[in-house]
């Protein structure tokens, strides 16, 4: 071992940091070398004004002052902590970077789930609109509306009144209404030429011969004005 | 001498340990305790990083603060005095960086060491003022690194042992001895610059 490497030992030289052997080897270097021997007398020298400053322990000059202020202190933080303690708490977990991570993932999810939802119900809304919409035009078309001259004098002729009740029109200043649905029902199940049988024609006053042409007329004028127009 | 806090380590078992459940529950009668035991520790340790009652009393302050608000954190297993005198060191260093760079913006005065700032050696003896061996102390360590100082601090100065300086810095202990080597041949050759090796030593 070199001098350096023992002088090095030498400041090493309170009780635990060097091993008993190296401090037997140091020892024994000592007692034969002048140069180490000088420098272990100056470490001596200077741990005399070591000696006060290692005993020396300083306290606090009031120390209850200082554990009054410290108290204080704490029951500020302790009564702040209280009020915000839920809140704190919750922003702490946020703090870890993977639960951050992962909340602003489930946020988006929540928020991408929401605008996809609202897009389904507006497609929903938009559907059941169009829905209403189409039955409120298909009910709409079903509503005839002619003005036909010959079924006005048709309607208006008192030998024909008896029919015109049992028809599913109204006349009203020359404009004749129908149901349309009521019309293909009307003429497509027969019920016109049953009219003679329900209605007789001796109650119209008119021989049969009448009441089949005034009802030829009519289907003409219904199926021309309806269906055609 | 004082009792050293190594000799306290750990201070009387159940009343100890109570006492940190107690503040660890949120007990502020226990945690009171806690601060009268620990706080003479605490200052001690400050007072030797910063040399200044005022500045020592601010840290302590802080500490239990700290020590407070993170009590959750420290586990029973071990020592509650070297969880404590890491959260000191920590702030001492950290008021002692602070300081400096305020020295060295307001104030143009040489920081070196100066022989003039020790006192004679026959005043020596009876140097017994906390401010006057703070003073010394400042003087003697201005020259030394912040891990220099920490471990001659803690070591030295506060006189726990090796092991116990590695827990508190989390250095390892062969950096601690490099740095209680270059620590000591420094002050001891500030010393020895001052008063010299005299005959009866030779």
């Amino acid at each position: 071992m070199s001098c350096e490497r023992y002088q090095q030992l030498l400041h090493l030289n309170r009780p635990g940091e060097i091993s008993a052997v190296d401090a037997d080897d140091l020892r024994q270097h000592l007692a034969h070398c002048e140069s180490c021997s000088l420098e272990w007398r100056r470490v001596q020298r200077a741990d005399k004004f070591l000696e006060p400053l290692r005993s020396f322990s300083p306290t606090p000059p009031g120390p209850e002052m200082l554990t009054a202020d410290i108290m204080r202190r704490v029951r500020d933080t302790a009564s702040t902590g209280s009020q915000r303690s839920i809140i704190d708490r919750i922003l702490d977990i946020f703090l870890v970077p993977g639960v951050r991570y992962s909340a602003v993932a489930a946020i988006s999810v929540v928020i991408m789930s929401l605008v996809a939802q609202s897009l389904f119900l507006l497609d929903d809304i938009s559907s059941l609109e169009n829905r209403m919409v189409s039955a409120s035009i298909r009910r709409a078309a079903a509503v005839y509306t002619a003005r036909s001259e010959t079924l006005r004098r048709v309607a208006e002729s008192e030998q024909a009144q008896p029919i015109v009740r049992n028809l599913p029109l109204t006349v009203n200043g020359g404009y004749i209404r129908a149901q349309g649905r009521r019309i293909d029902d009307f003429l497509s199940d027969g019920s016109l030429r049953k009219l003679p049988a329900i209605i007789g024609s001796s109650a119209l006053r008119v021989d049969p011969k009448t009441l089949e042409k005034i009802i030829g007329e009519i289907r003409a004028t219904l199926e021309l004005t309806f269906h055609a127009g | 001498m004082r009792e050293s806090v190594s000799d306290i380590l750990e201070p009387p078992g159940e009343h100890h340990d109570d006492v940190v459940a107690g503040s660890q529950r949120g007990d502020l009668a226990a945690f009171e305790r806690l601060v009268r035991t620990y706080q003479p520790f605490a200052f001690s340790l400050a007072m030797k990083f910063l040399c200044d009652q005022a500045e020592a009393a601010d840290v302590v302050q802080e500490s239990f603060i700290r020590v407070w608000k993170h009590i959750d954190r420290y586990d029973p297993g071990r020592k509650f005095t070297t969880w404590l005198y890491r959260i000191v060191a920590n702030l001492c260093i950290d008021r002692i960086r602070s300081l400096q760079r305020s020295q060295r913006i307001f104030s143009s005065r040489n920081q070196e060491t100066t022989l003039e700032d020790l006192p004679d050696e026959r005043n020596w003896e009876t140097m017994r003022s906390h401010q006057q061996l703070a003073e010394i102390i400042r003087t003697l360590s201005r020259r030394l690194s912040e891990t220099q100082r920490l471990v001659f601090t803690l070591r030295d100065l506060e006189d726990l042992s090796v092991d116990e300086v590695a827990d508190i810095t989390g250095l390892s202990i062969g950096s601690i001895k490099t740095n209680l080597h270059y620590a000591r041949k420094s002050i001891r050759e500030t010393l020895i610059r001052k008063y010299g090796v005299v005959r009866s030593d030779l």
